[in-house]
């Protein structure tokens, strides 16, 4: 008790009461869901942060910094004329032979290239300069589609290369996109305008195994001159116990999108085309990509489009102010979103979208973690032109980058890659936008002491952390912020000692190898602030590993948080 | 009360795989009915078999005759869209497009 009369005041006796609040702890531990810039911040889910950036969601409930790219071979061109790399493949022949690919695309024609030898060996140019080529192996051949002009392939010797022809005369006019489904060949969107067997709208299809023959009675339009064009195809199988699986072909338009079933000619079962149930389509053909187990994905007028056979589902609302832009956000190129990329990374399983963010070049990349269904944003040290999954026989899959302006082919999300902490060098600067602190509500006050971060694997010498905090609510231009630097004191290895990982005997070695998994550190973030919410942004490059956040702090009595005169 | 614990990794990749079962079944149902019933429908249940004579009183070649061997009988949806036959007699080999009844170019 306080305030006590002294002086001549009978019987009364001046009490305060002083409510004591106690402290509390904000723990985030749990940081698998991603991004959330879409929402209310106060209202993302415990598992969210407002923006990762450059961190992917491996080892669950924390985030680490993504791979580094490592740089495989360059094109030949010298600056300043070094052309996009618009596509790369690698054309494994029956014999067992891997021919290297790559296409460049010119001002005029694209260039094909064998990138295995150094230097590249030029095989041949193509009459158009197209900037979304599309590459498959058939009957010990590559097939190039190539926009308005008629396919090209390359046969097993990796140096003849030439257009497909049909003996009857009907030879395609153009493809912009192909595929292998069946046992044919498909070509969609056959010339940008319509005429007897050709159009944005025409599918056609070869005979079966056969390249060099494609009759006009396997040639329909979808929808003909409906204003739309064809804009990609994907595939899978359904299968269900009991059923023959049934591989089905998805057509998309900008707009629409179509299920095909069977092949020209077939009664069991009958050929058919429907439209499938969705007022989505795909507005970069580069985009749609299978993900087993998941459905197929692509970039639609709406965002990002998950179709599983059944239902098509817009799975990227988390970070739509990034995809169309918004109060704090400038989104992606809409003008040139056609050059738009996507792979499907099998380890770990992820569905990457490379976006243009100012002209042709694709410079930001979206990452959804398919099993979390949570998003990060990535950004790497060069732009993109073109991402392929390579799968070679005997080899791990790795994923390929094709440079837009330095001519580098650049590989990632592999071994090599997971060590590094560069992009070829460039320092990779990562970003928690964390989910923001808050006491009682948003709009109460709350002494913030302060905040520690979890790290659970560093590389670097002297590693620093660049924190810096914001506090609410504000009353003048400049919000009550303090910030600063953290250099951990250790380098935290996985294991203890930096020990080796699994020992290559089962027995004899314990599961660790030559060590114990490590522990972490524990880093504190001093604020002694307050406020009415705290809002805490980390930076830094290199590679970190981050399994939570926790914030001191103590909630104080309801009262006015500001006042306004 | 105690808040429910988030799903685990192993749960979540549960969940996706039940799912993806679950549309699997689904879609493999909906495609079932739509086969069988484009296999009842006339053109596809009645289709020419590859080799055997077949005439059509709209179909005519060139060379005046009307029996011919089918090398292709395509439908769309059930229904008859495109034929390839070789006449018997000139051995002409033409497309019959069924939309606009005249031969394709």
């Amino acid at each position: 008790m306080r305030g006590l009369s002294r002086s001549g005041d009978v019987g009364l006796a001046h009490v305060s009461v002083v409510c004591l609040m106690p402290p509390q702890t904000s723990v985030q531990q749990d940081l698998s869901k991603g991004s959330n810039l879409a929402a209310n911040p106060y209202l993302i889910s415990k598992e969210q942060s407002v923006l990762l950036v450059n961190l992917l969601l491996e080892e669950h409930g924390s985030v680490h910094t993504r791979d580094g790219t490592v740089l495989q071979t360059s094109s030949p061109d010298v600056s300043p004329s070094i052309r996009p790399i618009v596509k790369l493949y690698d054309f494994v022949t029956q014999a067992g032979t891997i021919i290297k690919l790559a296409i460049v695309k010119g001002a005029t024609q694209n260039q094909l290239y064998n990138r295995g030898t150094t230097p590249w060996t030029s095989i041949g140019s193509f009459g158009t300069a197209y900037g979304l080529p599309d590459a498959l192996t058939f009957t010990d051949h590559v097939l190039f589609a190539a926009g308005a002009e008629t396919p090209w392939s390359l046969a097993n010797d990796g140096t003849t290369f030439g257009q497909v022809t049909d003996g009857a005369g009907h030879v395609p006019v153009g493809a912009k996109h192909q595929a292998l489904h069946q046992g044919y060949y498909w070509l969609w969107n056959t010339n940008p305008t319509s005429t007897t067997y050709d159009g944005p709208s025409s599918l056609r299809s070869s005979d079966i195994n056969n390249i060099g023959s494609y009759p006009v009675a396997n040639q329909l339009f979808v929808d003909k001159d409906d204003g739309d064009q064809g804009m990609g195809m994907g595939q899978f199988t359904i299968a269900e116990t009991g059923i023959s699986p049934t591989t089905s072909q998805i057509l998309f338009k900008t707009f629409s999108a179509y299920q095909m079933t069977g092949v020209f000619g077939s009664t069991s079962p009958a050929f058919a085309i429907q439209r499938i149930k969705s007022d989505m389509g795909c507005v970069a053909p580069r985009t749609i990509r299978f993900a087993p187990g998941f459905g197929l994905l692509r970039l639609s007028h709406r965002g990002v489009a998950l179709f599983n056979g059944v239902d098509d589902t817009l799975i990227s609302e988390e970070i739509r102010p990034l995809i169309f832009g918004s109060d704090f956000f400038t989104g992606i190129d809409w003008t040139n979103v056609v050059s738009s990329y996507a792979v499907v990374v099998p380890n770990p399983p992820l569905y990457c979208l490379f976006c243009p963010t100012g002209g042709a070049a694709l410079t930001r990349v979206f990452c959804y973690d398919l099993v979390r269904r949570a998003w990060t944003v990535l950004q790497y040290a060069t732009s993109t032109a073109c991402v392929e999954a390579i799968e070679d026989p005997n080899t791990l899959p790795v994923v390929l980058m094709g440079d837009y302006a330095n001519g580098g082919v650049r590989s990632i999300f592999n071994p090599e890659a997971s060590a590094q902490t560069t992009d070829d060098g460039t320092a990779i600067q990562w970003e928690v936008f964390a989910r923001p602190a808050v006491g009682k509500s948003p709009q109460q006050r709350s002494y913030f002491a302060r905040a520690i971060v979890k790290v659970g694997h560093s590389t670097q010498t002297n590693q620093r952390i660049v924190w810096s905090v914001l506090l609410g609510p504000l009353v003048n231009s400049t919000p009550l912020q303090k910030s600063g630097t953290i250099t951990l004191p250790v380098i935290v290895t996985p294991l203890l000692g930096g020990g080796a990982g699994f020992g290559s005997e089962p027995f004899g070695s314990g599961p660790f190898g030559s060590s114990v998994p490590n522990t972490e550190c524990d880093c504190t973030i001093p604020i002694s602030l307050i406020g009415t919410n705290l809002r805490l942004l980390l930076q830094g490059s290199g590679h970190i590993l981050i399994r939570g956040l926790e914030y001191h702090l103590k909630a104080k009595p309801p009262a006015r948080p500001s006042v306004y005169v | 009360m105690s808040e429910k614990a988030p799903p685990t990794y192993d749960e979540m990749k549960r969940e996706r795989a039940e799912e993806w079962t679950a549309a699997q079944q689904q879609a493999a149902a909906t495609l079932g009915t739509l086969h069988a019933a484009l296999a009842a429908m006339p053109d596809v249940k009645h289709a020419p078999s590859p080799g055997d004579p077949w005439t059509h009183p709209d179909v005519v070649c060139p060379c005046g005759q009307s029996t011919f061997t089918v090398r292709r009988w395509n439908t769309i949806n059930g229904l008859r869209y495109r034929t390839e036959v070789a006449c018997v007699v000139c051995h002409e080999v033409g497309t019959w497009d069924w939309l606009t009844s005249r031969w394709c170019a």
